[in-house]
């Protein structure tokens, strides 16, 4: 393994990673720092996050410059006028249909369904899983401590289960 | 995303969803001993974080949307939350008042209305069975379009399970014991303590029961002398509203299964019984089955899916013996056929890539494990009861990718040739027609034979013994019948041709035989004028052949093709072909045409290359054994075909009842040449109602990085050209996005769609313009639904968008192909974004429409036309030309 499949995170120079693993981690970095490190997005491309000082430098230097500048300085297709053709008319004309886009949130809010809640910070996670109990099951049933907890929990210290 | 990062840190339950034993075995690293005897291959923390990714298939339904609109719907009943358990109340009733209409302005559905009552029994308390029918206005994701259609899916609805909550602890047992069968078989010495059926996968313990106290200590004697002492911490309850739930039923499942003798191999679970020897090519399929438990659109259901896995016999052992054959080169030999290998060791199923060969070793050489000299030999024996045969073998070397960055990167595995089998299929074997025949005569099965399969997997898991006594003791009941589900057949769509006159396809979505008859929509006026044709002297014959029949196809379809320039070249080589096309350029071709002899991959991608990169004209390349070929008619029918598509014009159309939309198709396909890069494509429609073109353009892009970096820029320039064309920018955008892992959508939604909206009304506010209405859909071709009518396929154009379909997405099945053998895959569309106001009929619609516009195939394909384009043109570049190809080409379908 080349040490050059190891790279840092901007946000932090301690965070070290394989190089495949640098896209997820700087999107958790960049939430946890937002309001500590603040970075720029490079234009060209957006895994580049650079310092405001270095931004400059970094828009004329990035590798990934050379997608505008290909397409700047190459010569455009030619339009062709040749391939227009008739108006293709159709049976049905969707143009003034308005309607409001399914939001599949609203219906796994109030369904008796799993939601799920990957893509959370833990804390969030929880607070998540606590609410859909008591959206789903009652308040009564979101009680997580063990029965007895609180009065066992030095007895079954001092004396262990014997087999 | 947040789990993903945590996963280090936090075991509790990211893991579990896996089977637990095997799921830890895998961790444990036999080899990485070798060097360091205090391996660190069993702690649990260090488990590569690819296999618990791959662990939890079912993490990938992320919500759209969950954090665009923040904390939008979830304290909307404050009041009623603790008395409705069942559906809320419906809209107009006391219970939507308070409900916050989310940011869209999205009117809620009235949910679980429709679904009727059964599935409302799986909670347990007293529910309001009230009888609902939903409103007509109320949003829904369920088209109303087409021809029903009663289908068969391959689920099963569960009949029970638990209903009540599962108690989660946490094991400990001091000393620390690594195997984590020894684990399991100390603490099953306690199992009377516990409830029956238990599940532990070495940390945690999942039990019906509940324990007298928070935390219990249990003490016991090692069979090999030595107290040891179990903890067992109490860490909450598990209740059926939460995803743990889920992984906790497909652990009960997984365990179930195991009862029918099945052995785990990666990630699913193969019956060795029933293996397939297929001796003339040194393998064997193993049948096996993939199953997950989830929640779908209103029902938790299980998915099972019959897979194959191939499984070579061969052992790294025999490569050897055969190089041996040539002593002189023997070493030099083995290397170059072994290196890069994947192999499979049996002992612990896990597997490797061989990085290096050491000839320097053999199995008699010692290592320090645990302070002791050990050879091979005897590690093998004591640990895994494995005899080694011939003590002679060189010794294989392996770098552990995944481990090296928490360690030194210097952690290297060591592996027996005896004992690696190898895996996967080479591109020799794949290229053998019989033997992919073979294997395809029992991989390929028809639907009658799939739906028979699944059938008799689940009478046997409901039938035997052990299985059963693990399902009833967690009180978990199977459906016996496959899941039934309504799908619609959308109505068969016009190809419009010349002189606006339309087809219809045929029943499988064909439309070859209207090309008789029927004239290119678009040809260029003077006909395919001025270009070269390059042929070696000896085949210019063939050439002749060709050009009298391409005149003949093309001139029915429209398309006048004058003679060509003819440059002969005296022999094939590459360099003769260079040559001619570098000299040819001052005709100024519009195209140039070179017959080959044979497909030389290397001679393709220079004709390409010079083509597209140096000379930016379109290039046609013909091999003689097709001119040889007896239907050379219709193959001539399709290069006509493709050489008005190459001159930038358009066959056939349909119809499009939008105007000023902009469909774009996005696809990346890895670079041949370098590991590290990969190509992204993007595909767009320019206009499909008046002036039916395509603009294409490709970005480099880096293999590690799942999500588009480069994707604004790309879009960018398809949004310049459409303004240049239109002199406005188009009023809405569809875009589809393949390649993309049904994983990481949370990911995309955060880093692709949110970015794309911003600089999307950015664009429109600089230029003076609404912000476009955009639908940003996903593509999944890899889904493992299946969908039967009957006994057979389900016709082209059918769409499932319930029942099967899960709850947290706008999603759809579509089936847009034809298949001629086994059983068809619908695609799974997921819009991850959209405020384009259609209905889901209009979109599932203009989806399939969008599936008859791949111009090498005169019929439907399996994803939307744009894709199909964007993966062809990126597998292109990635493998030919590794290089961004002129603009200057942009509009045409060179790469087709």
């Amino acid at each position: 393994m080349s040490p050059k499949d190891i790279v840092h995170c901007p946000y932090n120079r301690a965070h070290f990673m394989l190089r495949k693993k640098l896209q997820q981690h700087i999107m958790k970095c960049r939430e946890i720092y937002k309001d500590e490190v603040e970075l720029l997005v490079c234009p060209f491309n957006k895994a580049h996050h650079i310092p405001a000082p270095e931004f400059h430098q970094h828009t004329k230097s990035c590798e990934d410059r050379k997608i505008i500048m290909h397409y700047q300085y190459s010569q455009a297709a030619e339009l062709n006028e040749e391939t227009k053709h008739e108006k293709i008319e159709s049976e049905e004309n969707w143009d003034d249909t308005s309607v409001d886009d399914y939001n599949p949130q609203v219906y796994a809010s109030q369904a008796n369904i799993v939601r799920d809640a990957s893509g959370m910070f833990p804390a969030q996670r929880k607070a998540f899983i606590k609410q859909e109990r008591l959206r789903q099951l009652g308040e009564e049933s979101d009680d997580v401590k063990p029965p007895k907890a609180t009065k066992t929990h030095d007895a079954a210290r001092a004396k262990p289960y014997d087999r | 995303m947040a789990d993903d990062q945590e996963r280090g840190r936090r075991r509790p339950y990211s893991r579990n969803s896996d089977d637990s034993d095997e799921g830890r075995k895998r961790a444990e690293e036999p080899s990485a001993k070798f060097y360091k005897c205090h391996s660190d291959g069993s702690d649990p923390s260090r488990i590569p974080p690819k296999a618990s990714s791959d662990a939890q298939p079912s993490s990938s339904s992320s919500s759209r949307g969950r954090s665009f609109v923040p904390n939008e719907p979830r304290a909307e009943y404050p009041s009623t939350s603790h008395m409705s358990r069942g559906p809320p109340p419906p809209p107009g009733t006391s219970g939507s008042g308070q409900m916050d209409a989310p940011a869209a302005g999205v009117r809620p559905t009235g949910t679980g209305s429709e679904s009727g009552g059964p599935q409302g029994n799986r909670r347990q308390t007293d529910r309001y069975d009230i009888v609902r029918t939903r409103p007509d206005d109320v949003v829904t994701k369920q088209g109303k379009d087409g021809r029903p259609i009663m289908l068969k899916a391959n689920f099963f609805g569960l009949k029970t399970m638990p209903q009540w909550r599962i108690v989660h602890y946490h094991v400990d047992i001091s000393p620390d014991i690594e195997s984590i069968r020894l684990r399991l078989g100390i603490l099953s010495e306690h199992a009377k303590l516990l409830s029956a059926g238990y599940l532990y996968d070495g940390k945690q313990l999942f039990m019906t029961k509940v324990l007298e106290s928070e935390v219990t200590v249990l003490k016991g004697q090692l069979k090999t002398g030595g107290d040891y002492i179990i903890t067992i911490k109490f860490v909450g309850f598990i209740s059926t509203v939460e995803p743990r739930f889920l992984q906790v039923l497909n652990l009960i499942l997984r365990r179930s299964m195991k009862g029918l003798k099945l052995e785990l191999v990666g990630r699913n679970l193969f019956d060795p019984m029933a293996k397939i020897p297929i001796h003339q090519h040194h393998m064997e399929l193993w049948p096996g089955y993939e199953t997950s438990i989830r929640q779908h659109e209103k029902d938790i259901l299980l998915c099972a899916e019959i897979t194959h896995k191939v499984m070579r016999t061969e052992t790294v052992y025999d490569i050897l013996r055969r190089s041996s054959q040539n002593p002189s080169r023997h070493q030099e030999e083995f290397r170059s056929n072994v290196l890069g290998l994947v192999v499979l060791t049996d002992y612990n199923n896990k597997t490797y890539r061989v990085n290096d060969v050491d000839f320097s070793q053999t199995p008699n050489s010692t290592f320090s494990c645990k302070g002791k000299d050990v050879s091979f030999v005897e590690y093998y024996q004591m640990k895994y009861n494995i005899r080694i045969r011939d003590h002679g073998q060189p010794l294989l070397i392996s770098k552990n990718k995944d481990k090296a960055q928490k360690t030194n990167a210097s952690d290297i595995v060591v592996l027996i040739p005896e004992l690696c089998r190898v895996t996967g299929l080479t591109e020799n074997m794949r290229s053998n027609f019989q033997l992919m025949r073979a294997m395809s005569d029992y991989t390929r099965m028809k639907p009658n034979r799939r739906i028979e399969r699944l059938t008799v997997f689940n009478h046997r898991l409901q039938a035997t013994h052990e299985s059963v006594k693990v399902l009833t003791d967690w009180n978990m009941r199977l459906e016996e019948k496959l899941v039934e589900v309504k799908g619609r057949i959308i109505d068969p769509q016009k190809i419009v041709f010349n002189q606006k006159r339309k087809c219809l396809p045929d029943d499988n979505a064909d439309w070859t035989k209207h090309f008789r008859d029927h004239q290119m929509l678009t040809t260029p006026s003077d006909g395919l004028s001025r270009w070269v044709a390059i042929v070696p002297r000896r085949n210019g014959r063939d050439l002749n052949t060709l050009l009298s029949n391409l005149v003949r196809a093309a001139s029915g379809m429209g398309l006048r093709i004058r003679d060509p320039t003819v440059l002969e070249i005296y022999d094939d080589r590459t360099a003769s072909y260079v040559k001619e096309m570098n000299s040819c350029t001052n005709l100024d071709p519009k195209l140039i045409l070179c017959l080959v002899p044979n497909n030389n991959v290397e001679r393709y991608s220079s004709i390409k290359k010079i083509g597209c990169i140096d000379k930016g004209i379109p290039t046609q390349v013909v091999t003689s054994k097709t001119v040889s070929n007896r239907s050379l008619m219709s193959i001539a029918t399709k290069i006509a075909v493709q050489l008005n598509c190459k001159m930038g014009y358009t066959p056939w159309m349909i119809e499009l009842p939008l105007s000023g939309l902009m469909t774009l198709g996005f696809d990346i396909a890895k670079s041949s040449r370098d590991r590290s890069k990969a190509f992204g494509a993007l595909v767009a429609s320019m206009d499909l109602q008046e002036n039916s073109t395509y603009f294409s353009t490709v970005a480099e892009c880096s293999a590690y990085d799942v999500l588009a970096n480069h994707l604004w820029p790309m879009m960018a320039k398809a949004l310049r050209q459409y303004q240049r064309e239109h002199k406005i920018l188009p009023k809405r955008i569809l875009f589809y996005r393949d390649g993309v892992s049904a994983g990481s959508l949370q990911q995309l939604f955060e880093y692709e769609v949110k970015d794309i909206v911003e600089k999307l009304d950015n664009e429109y506010k600089r230029a003076n313009l609404p912000p476009p209405m955009m639908a940003y859909i996903t593509v999944s071709r890899s889904s493992k639904t299946r969908f039967f009518n009957r006994e057979s396929n389900p016709p082209p154009g059918t769409v499932v968008d319930d029942v099967v379909t899960l709850p947290e997405r706008y999603d759809f099945y579509l089936v847009s192909q034809t298949v001629r053998q086994g059983t068809v895959s619908p695609t799974s569309y997921n819009v991850l974004y959209s405020n384009i106001n259609l209905t889901p009929d209009q979109l599932q619609k203009l989806t399939y429409k969008m599936c008859h516009l791949y111009y090498n195939w005169s019929g439907t394909t399996r994803v939307p036309a744009v894709c199909q384009y964007a993966k062809k043109l990126a597998t292109l570049v990635g493998t030919n030309l590794h290089t961004i190809p002129q603009s200057a080409l942009e509009k045409k379908f060179y790469y087709l």
